[in-house]
């Protein structure tokens, strides 16, 4: 009766994977949702579903993943440790799956203190690499994380995150092992503005053969404004964004209106097209957040197009 | 009664009870205790002294950087300004206790200090 | 230690000021030693209570006294005995549980916190702490290169850093060191950096907080005085 995952279909035939993110909307705005999701269908595999991201309340992963499923679109739901403990994850994983989702992405969750709830309380019961195996555990022996069988079926596509510019640098190719041994099928990373440190991170993966355990999907985030690079340099942990873009990203203010964008853009089809002679790398995912309509242009013009029928 | 209690000098040996000695002046309203540092006060013993003896209580430490025993002074400027700012939460005059770092040739300055609480 | 900070001066007047007859009782071990509930500070918070009232004319006085700890019956009893008369309200300045304490000793006589109990933590010099424990009951300590991540990395992650460690810091705040970067660095100097690579299971919560209320019991100091 379920489908098997689109994104694991395409990552089972060797092809290059391309995934994007949508942020469902602060309400019960549908509207939103079915639009977002027409800009992009047919031109990603998969579509991550943010779960309360940034820790601002947002509709559900669960529900917006149903839309998408609904609308035919593969979705990547997301789920992370901040708000549910292993009780409550388990129960909207069970929900999940009854509704046709395929795909998890296991995350720690930004801390609430973040959010537009700062004064909250939060859970973190269990962390994402305890989360992930858990949910492996369910999936391959069909039982409950207490080892209770699980009534009717139960299946997920699990991923996992990597940060490859975060502290301390030297763990996070360990950090990414235990996330595969945890039961990652596949990983998204961080956004990449660094391509020659990736290179360098992508190098310590082979070398450790990580590459042949998981699929790996290069993070990517296409720049909208100088501002808004120097922006992530300076507030968004565990990004690095090189001086060389940075002057990109002004020369191009300096020449006028659009023009910014119009850079962000040919950067981020350069790097994914740099993305894709890495050894080791499986694909790509393209957060453009809250820009979701420029998905299709730079997935064309990397030359992803079309996306393979399975 | 409070109006007749008198004012309390709390002097640093090192600084405020020198000039003290210099100043050669004969307090009428004002009690003289020699102190071995300032850093030593506490608020406990400050607010008895408010609560059962004095009307005002001034203290004269060392000048900025110049503490016999490094950071005295500092230490008890810090401990004034919490004790100032409980007192005007509790909407009591901040007056009441007064601070001051001076070195051994500000004369002029203790004196119109000693002046001032005097009158 | 109990890390406790005394609440502001106006929310200590607001619980006494319909009294007559008050108590400020201090606690001579941790809230003493964080400068904030001993000995000292009792009589400070008296000595503003009683120069507030004395400025409003007003028939109200405070006295102070404290014990050794307040969170044991035998020391806040002897308080208790030197009280001529019972007070009306009493101002504990020792943690949480000397608060409760001194309220099963006093029975009837309101008490009320003079401070907030914050955290379990070290003096890392006079005047400033910070947290080290979370009392979870199953101390993990010995796989974490003795740095506690469950009390100090914010999201009490117990494989690694998330993505938000940058520069030794937390994505939290900057002043917040990052406990699994501590973790990897103290490893790293002690040879075992194998240990970060261990996957540390899912943990039993049932001994924190999370297992319902908890008392303890230590046996050998008990005697059932009815035994025959």
């Amino acid at each position: 009766m379920h489908q098997e995952s689109n994104l694991k279909k395409v990552l089972d035939s060797g092809k290059f994977a391309v995934t994007c993110e949508l942020g469902p909307p602060k309400g019960t705005d549908l509207d939103v949702v079915k639009e977002k999701a027409s800009l992009i269908k047919g031109y990603v595999d998969a579509v991550n579903v943010t779960d309360n991201q940034t820790a601002i309340v947002r509709l559900s992963s669960i529900a917006t993943s149903h839309i998408l499923h609904d609308l035919g679109i593969d979705p990547i739901m997301q789920m992370v440790c901040r708000d549910r403990n292993r009780i409550a994850m388990q129960s909207d994983l069970f929900g999940a799956y009854s509704l046709g989702i395929k795909n998890l992405l296991c995350l720690s969750g930004d801390h609430q203190t973040f959010g537009n709830h700062p004064e909250s309380k939060n859970v973190f019961d269990i962390d994402s690499i305890q989360q992930l195996s858990m949910i492996n555990k369910m999936k391959n022996e069909k039982k409950a994380y207490c080892g209770e069988e699980i009534e009717g079926d139960f299946d997920m596509f699990l991923g996992g995150a990597s940060n490859p510019f975060g502290d301390p640098y030297e763990f996070r190719v360990i950090r990414l092992a235990k996330k595969i041994n945890a039961g990652a099928k596949f990983i998204q990373t961080q956004c990449i503005y660094d391509m020659d440190k990736f290179e360098d991170f992508m190098k310590m993966v082979r070398d450790m053969g990580l590459h042949k355990k998981t699929y790996i999907l290069a993070g990517v985030l296409p720049l909208k404004s100088f501002g808004m690079a120097k922006y992530m340099k300076n507030n968004v942990a565990g990004v690095q964004i090189p001086d060389e873009l940075l002057n990109r990203m002004k020369t191009a203010k300096a020449a006028g209106k659009g023009m910014s964008a119009k850079e962000g853009i040919k950067i981020c089809v350069e790097q994914i097209k740099r993305l894709r002679n890495i050894e080791g790398v499986h694909g790509v995912h393209v957060m453009a957040i809250e820009w979701e309509k420029k998905v299709p242009q730079i997935v064309e013009e990397a030359g992803l197009l079309p996306r393979p029928e399975l | 009664m409070t109006a007749k209690r008198k004012n309390l000098f709390l002097l640093c040996e090192n600084s405020g009870y020198l000039l003290f000695e210099k100043a050669g002046i004969t307090p009428n309203n004002s009690d003289i205790r020699e102190i071995p540092c300032a850093g030593r006060v506490e608020k406990n013993e400050l607010l008895d002294l408010l609560e059962n003896e004095y009307r005002k209580i001034i203290i004269v430490s060392c000048f900025e950087g110049a503490c016999h025993y490094v950071y005295g002074n500092k230490r008890c400027a810090k401990k004034i300004e919490a004790l100032k700012k409980d007192l005007t939460e509790l909407s009591l005059d901040t007056e009441i206790i007064e601070f001051h770092s001076l070195s051994a040739n500000m004369l002029e300055d203790f004196r119109e200090i000693i002046n001032k609480a005097e009158s | 230690m109990i890390v406790v900070k005394r609440k502001p001066i106006k929310e200590i007047l607001e619980f006494v000021k319909n009294s007559k007859n008050i108590l400020i009782a201090g606690c001579g071990t941790c809230a003493a030693v964080c400068l904030e509930g001993g000995e000292k500070e009792a009589a400070e918070i008296k000595g503003l209570l009683n120069l507030h009232f004395k400025n409003e004319d007003k028939n109200i006085s405070a006295l102070c006294d404290s014990a050794v700890r307040l969170c044991d019956p035998e020391f806040v009893k002897d308080i208790k005995l030197k009280c001529n008369v019972l007070p009306d309200v009493i101002i504990s300045l020792g943690c949480g549980a000397g608060v409760q304490m001194v309220s099963d000793i006093f029975e009837s006589v309101p008490v009320f916190p003079g401070i907030n109990t914050t955290f379990l933590g070290t003096n890392d010099e006079l005047g400033v702490f910070s947290e080290k424990c979370q009392g979870c009951g199953e101390c993990i300590l010995d796989k974490t290169g003795g740095i506690c991540p469950v009390s100090r990395c914010s999201k009490s992650l117990l494989n690694g850093p998330c993505g938000g460690s940058s520069d030794g810091k937390c994505e939290v705040d900057d002043t917040i060191d990052c406990a699994w970067q501590l973790i990897f660095d103290r490893l790293k100097t002690m040879n075992m950096l194998d240990k970060m690579q261990e996957i540390i299971p899912v943990k039993d919560w049932r001994t924190s907080r999370d297992g319902g209320v908890r008392a303890m019991v230590k046996e050998e100091a008990v005697i059932d005085k009815n035994e025959e």
